[in-house]
């Protein structure tokens, strides 16, 4: 329960070291439920026999919680009865043979742990669960919310007692470690006492030291590194050996000294001692995934059908999102049919999605799969059940639009018109270019639909880019052409980089394009050329078997109509295909 | 005499009101841009910017757009009317349609460009259009009259490719839509007549020899007719330059009648939407 404030005596470690750090530590609760892997076991346990048995009282009756065939923890019976932490299974059996004895299950206290952090939730946002058992969060919002520090507390005492009904301790102190630490005896330490509040503990408190998933924890080695197996029994048994006895000394050491010797990990611990943190907790945590169903009753067999089922079921997604304060980025779309087939697909946005777009994007989806079944491809029923999953969530304020710039009239003119064609045709109806780099010039900006997801510029410096005036025209399929010396012999770039001879005619295969016929060069006929750069060389990704080079010419040839016309053409294994026409 | 002093003042301190206000908003859409915002370049350009474009003036006759400044002498009063419609044939046509529109798109209007599949991205990005305000609409499918229709109604600019399936019927239409939208068509080679039809011709291009060198800059004579020009103008162009974008020749020769000055009538009155 809540206390007066701590009045530790100055510790042996240096007040000023302290104070920088802990003035930069944010406030934080901590919310401890004692011996919860315990309490998570028995409740298991209890689940599993008859629901009126009546509840095990942990005064009374011994309860051992085995893990691995040690004992991690014992019920106040079973320790009045002799049982410590670290024994054998046999050493405990044989100290308290009418002990109940359980398994430790991780998933299970964890997905327990869920409703303690769902009832802390209905008190203040921003719950971080540490570890099954452990929660963390920022105490000054939450505690000007309810007018103060120690009515937080209690609050989240209650709540936590009424909704779940275990009990827990609550500690507020600067910094993760320190407020830990308080939430054992339950205390709330003064603003800036937490260097001077951890000094006097032992070193063996930096075993329930808050850590992230870098760490092992109880003997349990890392999973991120297992090659190091750091651990932090580890730690303190070595910080021991080296004379170390408590946090204040440790804190009394100089970090750079610290982080020399032991490295990074040591270095955050060595932070924690002092009272300051390495990362303000996280702030964001969902309690139940955000969900929009619904079960047709007509099963969905037409398109139009689509447009009446898509609009309720994106307005209540998007009143559920509003009611959390998110927007969605990327939505996952799947369904469920009559033979129960599921088939889903991923809309990737830019930016955040309106219940319009979402209602476009159903339909969308919905046309796609029906015209897809009816021309033949893989046999689906009808659509019966259709589940929006809003993938990636983002506090609603970041996603807001510009106050001036892009909320021109110009833009939002545009933004309808690109937006209503897109709902005529399609997402593939409208376009927009994003660089992407590369070196063909059909690879140098790729397009995308409009208001999907850019993807990332390929970084580098790309050699044999061409430089400018590039071609205005770039053919997706390039023609293939023949390139021919004076004698009729078709022209090749050589190992070396060189043409074997100088080009005199460009022959174009029967087909043509549009683009050719129109500026000039007719399929079918020879233009003689009439000036010719040196090759370049593209040599693509030569350290790789799969690597290819290609060279580039540019060349001005005559049309049919006497006009000099450039092209750039492209040579790929000896046979030339147009690149690109200076249109 | 005392009140023309005062007038200047007043103007003076305008002025200085003017590009203290324009500090300020451009301070703020740069911090805005480091959050996510997008820059409106309006507010960054200094007052009084020497533009190579000719500017855009309301005479109120309907807004006018700039053109490329080396293609000024082509078009009546310097400048392209909005809601108007321009035909391009000949050598270019892609080049001449991309300078066009960059050149009416401006500051902060959208350009679409519709029917294109082979466009060179990267000559329209160099030329200096901004892939912000850039859609490309394939529109082959079956929607395609009302795909153009709603994009002719939305953007500033809207630029039809050749191969697009347009029959005379759709370009009558489009040409409506785009005269009560102020929307700017620029057409390469429509199935019908066009307020103005320009038509170029390659003189020659520079850079080359025989095995080196690299293309540099492409001569162009880009002839003009249509309404508001008497017979026929011509003028001579590089395009494209070295940088990518249009430029004057060093030799031009130019046969256009002289330039009149646009008309100023009374107090113009903007055209609401």
């Amino acid at each position: 329960m809540t206390s007066t404030p701590t009045r530790t005596p100055p510790a042996a470690g240096p007040g000023g070291a302290g104070a920088p750090a802990a003035r930069a530590a944010t406030r934080t609760v901590a919310v401890t439920v004692p011996d919860w892997p315990l309490l998570a076991a028995l409740d298991r346990h209890q689940r599993r026999l008859d629901a009126d048995a009546p509840a095990l009282d942990l005064a009374v009756a011994p309860v051992l919680l085995l893990d691995q065939h040690r004992v991690t923890h014992a019920g106040p019976a079973a320790r009045a009865a002799g049982v410590l932490p670290g024994m054998k299974r046999r050493a405990a059996r044989a100290a308290c043979p009418e002990a109940l004895v359980l398994e430790a299950d991780r998933e299970h206290e964890a997905a327990l742990f869920e409703l303690v952090a769902a009832a802390v939730d209905t008190i203040a946002a921003g719950v971080d669960v540490l570890r099954p058992g452990v929660l963390l969060m920022s105490a000054r919002g939450p505690a000007r919310h309810h007018g103060g520090e120690e009515i937080l507390a209690e609050r989240i005492l209650d709540a936590v007692a009424e909704l779940t009904g275990w009990d827990c301790t609550v500690g507020i102190a600067d910094g993760p470690f320190a407020a830990l630490l308080a939430s054992a005896p339950g205390r709330i330490v003064r603003p800036g006492r937490s260097a001077d509040y951890l000094a006097p503990h032992p070193i063996t408190a930096l075993a329930g030291a808050p850590v992230g998933p870098g760490w092992g924890h109880r003997g349990q080695p890392s999973a991120q590194r297992p090659e190091r197996r750091l651990d932090l029994g580890e730690t303190v048994d070595l910080l021991q050996r080296l004379g170390i006895t408590t946090l204040g000394e440790l804190a009394a050491l100089p970090s750079a000294a610290v982080a020399d010797r032991f490295g990074p990990d040591v270095a955050t611990l060595h932070l924690l001692a002092r009272g300051g943190e390495s990362a303000p907790p996280a702030t964001h945590h969902p309690t139940q995934p955000i969900l929009a169903e619904t079960t047709l009753e007509t099963p969905l067999v037409r398109t139009d059908q689509a447009a009446f089922i898509a609009r309720p079921l994106a307005e209540e997604l998007h009143a559920m999102l509003l009611a959390r304060g998110l927007v969605c980025t990327r939505l996952r779309i799947a369904a469920r049919t009559e033979g129960g087939e599921e088939m889903e697909r991923t809309w990737r946005h830019d930016g955040a999605l309106s219940v319009a777009d979402v209602v476009d994007r159903i339909r969308w989806q919905c046309d796609g799969w029906i015209t897809r079944s009816r021309l033949g491809g893989p046999a689906t029923g009808a659509i019966t059940r259709i589940g929006l999953h809003p993938l990636q969530l983002a506090p609603a304020g970041e996603s807001a639009p510009a106050l001036w710039g892009s909320a021109g009239e110009a833009a939002q003119r545009a933004a309808r018109a690109l937006a209503r064609a897109q709902g005529l045709a399609g997402e593939d109806a409208v376009q927009v270019p994003v660089p992407l780099g590369g070196r063909l010039l059909a690879e140098e900006v790729t397009l995308v639909p409009w208001r999907t997801e850019k993807p990332a510029r390929r970084e580098g410096p790309w050699p044999g880019s061409l430089p400018r005036p590039v071609p205005a025209t770039v053919f997706r399929e390039m023609p293939p052409v023949l390139l021919e010396d004076a004698a009729g012999r078709p022209v090749v770039v050589t190992a070396r980089g060189l043409l074997s001879g100088p080009p005199a005619q460009l022959r174009l295969p029967a087909s043509g394009t549009g683009a050719l016929q129109r500026a000039g060069l007719r399929a079918g006929s020879a233009h003689p050329v009439l000036a010719h750069s040196a090759p370049t060389v593209l040599d693509e990704r030569w350290w790789a078997p799969d690597g290819h080079r290609a060279a580039r010419l540019q060349l001005v040839v005559r049309s049919a109509s006497g006009e000099e016309t450039a092209v750039l053409a492209l040579s790929r294994t000896g046979s030339w295909m147009l690149e690109g026409l200076y249109d | 005499m005392a009140t023309a002093i005062r007038t200047a003042e007043r103007t003076g301190e305008r002025e200085d009101r003017l590009a203290l206000a324009r500090a300020t908003l451009g301070a703020a859409e740069r911090s805005a841009a480091r959050w996510g915002g997008r820059i409106d370049r309006t507010a960054l350009r200094p007052a009084s910017a020497p533009e190579q474009q000719t500017s855009s003036a309301d005479d109120g006759l309907g807004v006018r757009l700039p053109v490329p400044g080396p293609l000024a002498p082509l078009f009546p009063r310097g400048t392209l009317r909005a809601g108007g419609s321009v035909a391009i044939e000949g050598a270019a046509t892609t080049s001449l349609l991309l300078s066009l529109a960059l050149a009416a798109a401006g500051e902060d209007s959208w350009c679409a460009i519709a029917g294109m599949p082979d466009l060179g991205l990267r000559s329209a990005l160099d030329a200096g259009l901004d892939p912000c305000r850039l859609a490309l609409a394939p529109a082959q499918g079956e929607q395609s009259p009302q795909v153009l229709s709603a994009l002719a109604d939305g953007v500033a600019v809207l630029v039809l490719g050749p191969d697009l399936p347009l029959t005379p019927a759709l370009w009558r239409s489009l040409q409506g839509r785009a005269r009560t939208a102020d929307t700017l068509l620029l057409a390469a080679a429509p199935p019908g007549r066009a307020d103005l039809a320009l038509r170029a011709s390659a003189r020659g291009w520079d850079g080359l020899g025989g095995g080196s060198g690299r293309l540099r800059r492409r001569r162009l004579a880009v002839a003009a007719e249509g309404r508001g020009i008497a017979g026929q103008r011509e003028v001579e162009v590089l395009l494209p330059q070295v940088g990518g974008m249009i430029a004057a020749s060093p030799r031009t020769a130019v046969a256009a009648p002289a330039q009149r000055e646009p008309m100023r009538l009374l107090q113009p009155a903007r055209r609401a939407g």
